[in-house]
């Protein structure tokens, strides 16, 4: 097979990076992005992009670690680099306040993340509601930018780029060896995945340029995430909603939500609402597939189901995948020799 | 009673509106005036970039630590205040680095969160073995000033555009007390040895992704003269010249491109940002802040004048302390005027 070819369906922060990673592992593949929408409009781009893991129930927490540490220390590179501003990638230092001591106190990415320590008395002041905190500095990944950089460096290495709505893995059999199925929350059609749900996310992003430190209630329902342009101020987790569209009394609850842990926020102006859904999975699902049909084999490598940890994991698990095209090439090579003999 | 301040930078506003707020109460014929030939934004103060940091060290001058300790305590009892966003004051956390191991700040226990840097974030700064990060405060003064000026114009303070020669001048107008808030050029109303410009010069930049402070020091050529950069509301401010004894207020070619140079070196990403202005001002450098009463014979009148001028690269810093300390002169010149409830007296 001299050179694969492989369909990578999802152009959000997973398919673009997983298109990327197989690139690089496998500079004879042709690689081709196909997606029914590109940045600005994935659910990547409605995302604040923050370099703040969340925890799968179902994947073991060492491969959650490996995964974080592999995209904090790929990202940490680039945001040193003279790309860091192309790249939307930025490091951003701040608080994650509790209203009460949570059960672990180290979360289990506190050694990837830098200078984490638990917040002074001095700086829980701040916050009268909030007994506890932890001070860290990680990165994060501003959409559009960092979708457009991937798609610059896609195209630069030659891959093509399509809009197209796949509906069924099969349409593509003919034309490639490979599939890599990344279509979030569109797995759910696609592959008929019943353990994928929404959970729904609506977040503000607003003009408030004097806010430089992010701050994040442990509950997850409330953040305030400052990046390059706009603030992106949090949310909400309604699990099992597919609206996308904005609903005016969460944005006011989500605003004086905000405003509660930062005033000044009373003062951002250009309020933009967005909606996104989290692709959610008790586990990710970074796997290899032979779909089968008629004597006909299609390989499929899965690498979806990230609900509200994507941008924390991605470039970790578009690696997994992107081995996992080359176990599919390996056996694709060795049944095709055996078929020689 | 006539108040006149000298000066419209951080300490002349500041000062007159710490004295306003103490003594209007008490003392229903205090009228304050500013006196300045250069208002917000054409102000240093207006040029720096508003940072709250005290030098590395204080040199055993623990009446300054304490003032930088009443200032920053001052602020961020304002930060969640409605003013906050108007007064141009927000958190900003960052980084200080340094070739060498060097003794805690007097200000680590005054900022929040001070501890050294980790190994893992020192290869952010190739070239520096030690460094601190701590969560401080900006105070941008092109917001600040225009704050101040709103606060003492609502208090019915007037305001004179022009440039005061004497002290004398104000006295023989009726002005009972004078504050001197004259910064660079205090000189030019009493000749003073040991104030000293120390030259500054900035580029201003876009570069919104730049979160943090970063300052560099080189211990061996002193403060302010290694690379620094400091994100601001609206633009970025790269620095790093201190040039003692140099009152040139234009910009040098020469200190752009050392700028421009070393500070692309600590950030590389910021090769790709836009040049958006660029500013030298004069810090009014002194060995300690010159902040103390004195009291002059003119004809058969007591003139007193107050001084508050001498705060080098720091005013932003140490403004409020000071302001307070001068209120507090202020009042023991009430005290000895026995003004509290004294008719006016006879005038030169």
């Amino acid at each position: 097979m001299a050179s694969p070819k492989v369909a990578v369906v999802g152009a959000g922060v997973i398919g673009l990076s997983t298109a990327l990673c197989i690139t690089e592992t496998c500079p004879s593949c042709s690689v081709t992005v196909l997606s029914d929408q590109f940045s600005p409009n994935t659910t990547s781009d409605v995302a604040a992009g923050m370099l703040i893991p969340h925890t799968y129930p179902d994947t073991l927490i060492h491969r959650q670690k490996q995964w974080f540490k592999e995209t904090f220390t790929y990202l940490f590179a680039i945001s040193n680099s003279a790309e860091a501003s192309e790249a939307g990638i930025h490091l951003v230092s701040g608080w994650q306040v509790f209203k009460s001591t949570p059960r672990e106190e180290l979360p289990f990415w506190s050694d990837v993340v830098l200078g984490f320590r638990p917040m002074s008395e001095a700086e829980l002041q701040k916050f009268p509601q909030h007994r506890f905190g932890h001070a860290f500095t990680t990165l994060k990944c501003d959409c559009p930018p960092y979708l457009l950089w991937l798609e610059k460096r896609l195209k630069a290495g030659g891959t093509q780029m399509y809009t197209r709505k796949v509906t069924d893995l099969w349409e593509l059999h003919s034309e490639y060896d490979i599939v890599v199925n990344c279509t979030g929350m569109g797995a759910h059609e696609l592959v008929g995945d019943k353990q994928l749900f929404p959970v729904r996310g609506q977040v503000l992003k607003v003009h408030a340029p004097w806010v430089k430190q992010f701050i994040r209630d442990g509950d997850g329902l409330t953040y305030i995430y400052p990046g390059i342009h706009r603030v992106t101020l949090g949310g909400t987790r309604e699990k099992g909603s597919w609206s996308l569209s904005p609903d005016a009394g969460t944005t006011r609850d989500i605003f004086d939500r905000c405003c509660s842990l930062e005033p000044s926020l009373q003062g951002a102006q250009d309020i933009e609402v967005k909606v996104g859904l989290r692709p959610s999975r008790p586990g990710v699902r970074v796997q290899r597939e032979v779909l089968s049909q008629g004597g006909v084999k299609l390989p499929v490598v899965h690498n979806y189901g990230h609900g509200a940890g994507g941008f924390s994991v991605h470039r970790g698990t578009a690696k997994e995948a992107a081995h996992l095209v080359g176990e599919c090439i390996s056996a694709l090579q060795g049944s095709s020799s055996r078929a020689k003999l | 009673m006539r108040v006149a301040i000298i000066g419209a930078g951080v300490i002349g506003l500041s000062s007159a509106l710490c004295i306003h707020e103490q003594f209007h109460g008490l003392l229903p014929s205090l009228e304050l005036e500013v006196h300045a030939d250069h208002f917000t934004p054409h102000t240093t103060s207006d040029g720096a970039a508003g940072l709250w940091q005290p030098y590395l060290s204080d040199h055993g001058n623990l009446q300054e630590t304490l003032w930088n300790k009443e200032t920053f305590d001052y602020l961020l009892g304002h930060l969640h205040s409605p003013a906050a966003k108007e007064m141009g004051l927000f958190l900003i956390s960052g980084y200080n680095l340094f070739t060498e191991p060097v003794p805690d700040p007097s200000w680590k226990n005054i900022v929040l969160g001070f501890r050294n840097l980790t190994p893992k974030e020192l290869e952010l700064f190739p070239g520096y073995s030690h460094g601190w990060f701590n969560t401080a405060l900006m105070l941008e003064g092109r917001s600040y000033l225009p704050w101040l000026t709103n606060r003492l114009m609502q208090r019915g303070v007037k305001f004179f555009h022009k440039k005061v020669e004497s002290f004398q001048e104000l006295f023989s107008q009726g002005v009972d007390v004078v504050l001197n808030c004259s910064g660079m050029r205090s000189g030019d109303l009493q000749p003073d040895p040991e104030l000293q410009p120390g030259r500054g010069q900035i580029i201003k930049v876009l570069a919104p992704w730049v979160k943090h402070f970063i300052i560099t020091h080189d211990l061996k050529s002193g403060i302010y003269n290694s690379p620094y950069v400091i994100p601001g509301s609206e633009f970025t401010v790269l620095g790093g010249v201190y040039q003692h004894g140099n009152w040139s207020e234009e910009n040098s070619a020469k200190d752009h491109k050392s700028i421009w140079d070393s500070c692309c070196r600590l950030l590389p990403a910021l090769q790709k940002a836009k040049i958006v202005g660029e500013w030298s001002g004069l810090r009014p450098a002194r060995r300690s802040v010159r902040l103390e009463r004195e009291s002059m014979r003119l004809g058969n009148i007591q003139a007193e004048v107050i001084h508050n001028y001498g705060h080098g690269g720091f005013g932003i810093t140490i403004h409020w302390g000071c302001a307070m300390a001068a209120a507090r002169l202020f009042g023991s010149i009430l005290q000895e005027k026995k003004q509290l409830a004294t008719p006016p007296g006879p005038r030169l």
